[in-house]
This record gives C-alpha cells, structure tokens and sequence, in this order.
C-alpha cells in the first residue's frame, strides 16, 4: 500500500529490481508472518515485509530463557522457533495475498539441496523475494557454519538462484566473521541480487546465581540500537566492495537512523528489534522522514541520495 | 486461546508513585482513554524519556493490572532491575509509554468457589481479581503469601485485612509458612477453582494439592520483550494434541488452565532457573 500522498515526499526506493514503496522493511523474526501484530501493526506499513525465517520442517525452538536485556540492546536465543515450509505455503503467503502483500521470505535448511528445495517451492507462490538466512547463530545444524564459509555462500546462493526465478534472492550476513565484505563478494559471486547487513552479533550473559549462561546454547545473537554503529560500519564498507544493493539492518530507531544508513551506502533498510518496544513506531519513523525530506526541499529519496554523493 | 490484539499504544501519565511496603511501589497513572481491563491483564510499561533520548532501558516492562477505572490505570511492582528502578523514580506528571491491556485474564465464575493463592509479587492481579469477584457477588478465598510482615502493603491492610488470609515465610504475620502448607493442612476444603500467581516453585506446588473437582488456573511469567506474541521470547510448553509446542504467555497467557500445559521431562517451566512465574514484577533483566 502506497504512503504517498499530496504534497508528500515521495519514499519509495529500488532495490535492484525490486520496488519498494518505502525504504523500511519489517526484519525476519522480528514481525512473526506479516498479520500477528495486525492492526496494531499492518504489514502495508512496510516497504517490504520479510517473514519469520522458515526451515523446510516445523521447529519448536530453544527452552526457555530466550531473552535478556543488555544496555540499549537484546540478546536472543529463539532457535529458529517456525512452523515449517508447508503450512507457511498453505496459511501464512495465501493470509498475506489476500491483504494483496507479496512477502520477502526468509528461508533457511540444513545444506544447499534443502536451500534449493525450499526456493523450488517457493517459486511458485506469490512473494516479491527470498531472503537467505545463513547466519543465524542459535542454531548448531541449520545454517550456522555456511554464513562463515565463503564457498559454501557461493554453492547456496547459485543453488537457490537456480530454483527460483521469481523475484530477487537476497543473502543476510552475519557479523561474526573476520571481514564481511570477503562473505558479501562470496555471495555476489552465487549470484545474490542483494546482501543484508546485518544479522544479530555473538553475545552472551552470565547469570551470577550459577556462575554460568542463562541461554541452553550459551550463546545469543545481540541486537537493538546498541548494535547500530557496527551495522553502520559495515553497510558502508560492504557498499564500496560489492556492486549489488545493500540493505541496512540493525538497531534502526528513528528517521535519523534510517537517513544514516541511507547515507552509507544502503538502499533500503530493515527494523526489528525497536518494533518490540513499540509497534506504532515503523509508521512514525516514516511520518518523520517524509518531514525530514520535505524540510531539505528533497521531493523523493533519490533526490537524497543525488544531494548526498 | 490467543487473545484478539485489541491492545492500544498511548500515553500516560504519573498521578502517584510511591513506596508500599518494604517490597513494593504503588503506580498510579492518568491515561488518554479508557480501555475496560480484566484481572489478569498487564500492560507494557515504560517511562517516555528513554524512547525519546536514551533508548535504555529497551524494552517497556510487564506489570500486571491492579486496578482499572475510568482514565485511571494502577499498578504495583517491585523493584528488581534497571527498568523497575526507572519506574520507582517516577515523579507526579511524568510521561509513560503504555501499550496493552494485553493477554488473557482470570476466570471468573461461581462455580467451583474462587480459591485466590498469591505470593509476593504476584499479588496484584488477584487483588483486582478480587475484588472484581466481590463486585460479581461471587464468594471466594484469599490466601497471600509474603517473606515477612514488613513487606505487606499497607493499603492491602487497610482494605481487605478481614478477606485476606496472611502467610509469611518467617511467621511475623498469620501463618507460618509458605500457602502450599498451609492450604496442604485443610482435609476437608471442598473443590475450588484455584488461581494463582506467585513464584515458579509455589505454583508447581500447588499443583500437587489438586483435589477432585478442582479447577487450577495459573499466571505465569518469563522474560518478556514485545508483548504481542511476535518476538517468541515468553515461551510455555503447552499441550497441542498427542504432541506440545511453545505458546508465548504474552498472547495466549499470562493465565492458563493448568490442564492445557506441558509437563514433559524436557522443560520444566515453573521450576527452571530463571524462569519464576511472578506477575506484576519487570523480568526483562
């Protein structure tokens, strides 16, 4: 759904060739399938809505705790909680459809033939893109070794990219590696049509009645606003090393957030974490950067873009 | 099961807030509108300044409802971290971030009698319970349980001290005990519909004191971020045919009939570490 109005700045932004009526995109388990947070949150607030990662089989997810707080930020440990790629085919994209939103979905499997099965499937439904998901870190066997592994990158990408035609095949990277732009070469070399940068940073706590982790896998994935100046950091030196797009993601605000990662070199961009401290926010940060645009003289984005570089 | 999202975002603000009690702080707030809420329900609460400047702490805290009237929202919570500190510093006129009345509350029926079982910080929702009980005209027990005397809430004293039966763990009030003991001593207590919400180790508890005919409902709690089910961060295993799956206590609790919860070997909700169910105290740390 178009936020364009009389007299407003036009939001819309492209990535690749994927048009998006807006740069803010939901972030992949942040916004679970797209309606759990209607109407607090409808999905055609979004530019792009990107679905909770899916896993060729339904998972139940990790025990419980899954979360704690740290400064300005959030440690998770969800597991990839999900309900499978068949009822997501059968209930979630068709819920989707009728509210005319074709979804950015995030997939993830256990090796590259289960990647490419899942994007086969998928390329007969009605989503706008897929978003690979080879770096969530709670997980041992699904997805954690490949986002470290530049040549496995390589032989999922191309794999998916053989499967599916129908949209854009995006790759999410983790910044849990040594150089990320060594991960976003590896993924333009499959064939990726966009990277997304980036995914949650390694962390953990340690709860002081046991001396130990409070998290079963010990580990978490940190993110929220306390992450933001790495994100930053790495959109802007992914940017200069790849030619395909750039989306931004992590710790994302406000306008001024977005208008930064803009800046760095990202096309369009990804909020999650601050959706949980409030839901009514994603249609603020719009509202604020159409103002932003309209106080600059800017009629569109692009025109941003054009001012800045 | 899952509650309809029926939950507002909107403003607050401080009429009162001060110390009740060694333990807890009494938060009262004027809102912009009324929205009906029902013991059982919480809110998401946070203080604005640290949306707007800060962003810390995060996330907004759940603390259940106490009372519900007109523009009028109360609440009591202890402080137990950075975000309830926050709230404890509160002054008159101050701003809130509020979302809710979120989740799915109580029962509230005649039949089997109403046995309300609270300990410590999860004494507030059966105190609206309660009272909204009492206003349906429907007769019930009050069974709350506290560490010591001094951390009993004066105003709870001043209004319902013929009601309320006291339990504190070092016997300086009432019965000398923890609930569980003492309702474990009644041979005769006809069946009750038990709802309770307390420590993780109270409820599992009472559990063990089914009786025929009894009906158990419980509020639970883990750490909570977004409060609308979409984070999957409250998980409770609950039964889903020959097989269980995680429900988030946000959207489909915080209160459960006992019968539709998990008790595999594999998680133990109500007694992991970490994981005690106290409604009304801020868990996100």
């Amino acid at each position: 759904m178009s936020r364009i109005r009389a007299g407003q700045p036009d939001l819309s932004v492209e990535v690749g060739s994927l048009q998006l009526t807006n740069p803010l995109c939901s972030a992949s388990g942040c916004f679970g399938y797209g309606l759990d947070c209607d109407p607090l949150l409808p999905p055609e607030v979004f530019g792009g809505v990107v679905t909770k990662t899916v896993t060729p089989q339904p998972r139940k997810g990790n025990p419980v705790p899954r979360l704690r707080e740290t400064s300005s930020g959030l440690l998770n440990s969800i597991g990839l909680e999900n309900c499978g790629l068949s009822p997501f085919i059968l209930e979630k994209i068709p819920a989707l459809a009728a509210r005319g939103i074709k979804p950015i979905v995030s997939i993830s499997a256990g090796d590259p033939q289960g990647f490419a099965d899942m994007a086969s499937a998928l390329n007969r439904e009605p989503v706008a893109a897929l978003e690979l998901n080879l770096s969530c870190p709670n997980v041992a066997s699904a997805g954690a070794n490949f986002a470290t592994d530049p040549g496995a990158v390589v032989e999922i990408v191309a794999a998916v990219k053989g499967a599916f035609t129908a949209g854009p095949v995006w790759v999410k990277l983790t910044p849990n590696v040594t150089d990320i732009t060594a991960i976003a070469a590896a993924a333009a070399a499959g064939g990726a049509d966009a990277v997304c940068a980036i995914n949650t940073l390694l962390g953990m706590d340690i709860d002081l009645t046991t001396g130990r982790s409070p998290f079963a896998r010990t580990t978490a994935g940190l993110s929220g606003p306390a992450i933001m100046p790495v994100a930053l950091a790495a959109v802007y030196r992914i940017s200069r090393s790849v030619e395909i797009p750039v989306v931004g993601i992590g710790g994302i605000a406000s306008a001024e957030d977005v208008l930064k990662f803009l800046a760095a070199g990202a096309s369009a961009v990804q909020v999650g974490t601050i959706v949980f401290r409030d839901p009514t926010l994603p249609a603020r940060i719009l509202d604020e950067l159409a103002a932003w645009l309209t106080e600059r003289g800017c009629d569109s984005i692009s025109e941003l873009e054009t001012a800045w570089r | 099961m899952r509650a309809s999202l029926t939950a507002n975002y909107r403003r607050g603000r401080v009429i009162s807030c001060q110390p009740d009690g060694d333990l807890y702080f009494d938060l009262e707030l004027s809102v912009e509108q009324e929205t009906p809420a029902q013991p059982g329900q919480f809110y998401l609460v946070a203080a604005e300044e640290s949306l707007d400047e800060s962003l810390d702490p995060l996330l907004k805290r759940p603390l259940s409802i106490l009372t519900s009237t007109n523009d009028r929202l109360g609440f009591l919570f202890k402080v137990v971290g950075r975000g309830t500190r926050a709230l404890a510093r509160l002054d008159e006129g101050d701003g809130l971030d509020l979302l809710g009345p979120l989740g799915n509350p109580f029962t509230i029926d005649a039949e089997p009698q109403p046995l309300l079982v609270g300990g410590g910080v999860g004494v507030p929702p059966l105190i609206f319970l309660s009272q909204q009980l009492s206003a349906a005209g429907i007769a019930h027990r009050v069974v709350f349980a506290f560490g010591t005397a001094g951390d009993i809430p004066k105003w709870l004293l001043q209004g319902m001290e013929n009601k309320v039966e006291i339990c504190t763990l070092d016997g300086t009030c009432g019965f000398h005990g923890n609930p569980v003991d003492y309702l474990a001593a009644e041979q005769d207590r006809a069946p009750a519909r038990i709802q309770a919400c307390g420590p993780g180790g109270m409820l599992a508890a009472l559990r063990g004191l089914r009786k025929p005919g009894d009906e158990i409902e419980l509020s639970l709690e883990e750490h909570m971020a977004c409060g609308v089910g979409i984070c999957r961060g409250c998980a409770v295993p609950v039964k889903d045919g020959d097989d269980w799956r995680y429900a988030t206590i946000c959207r489909e609790g915080p209160v459960f009939p006992d019968d539709v919860l998990h008790h595999g070997e594999l998680e133990a909700p109500l007694t992991g570490p970490g994981s005690a169910c106290r409604c009304g105290e801020e868990n996100n740390e």
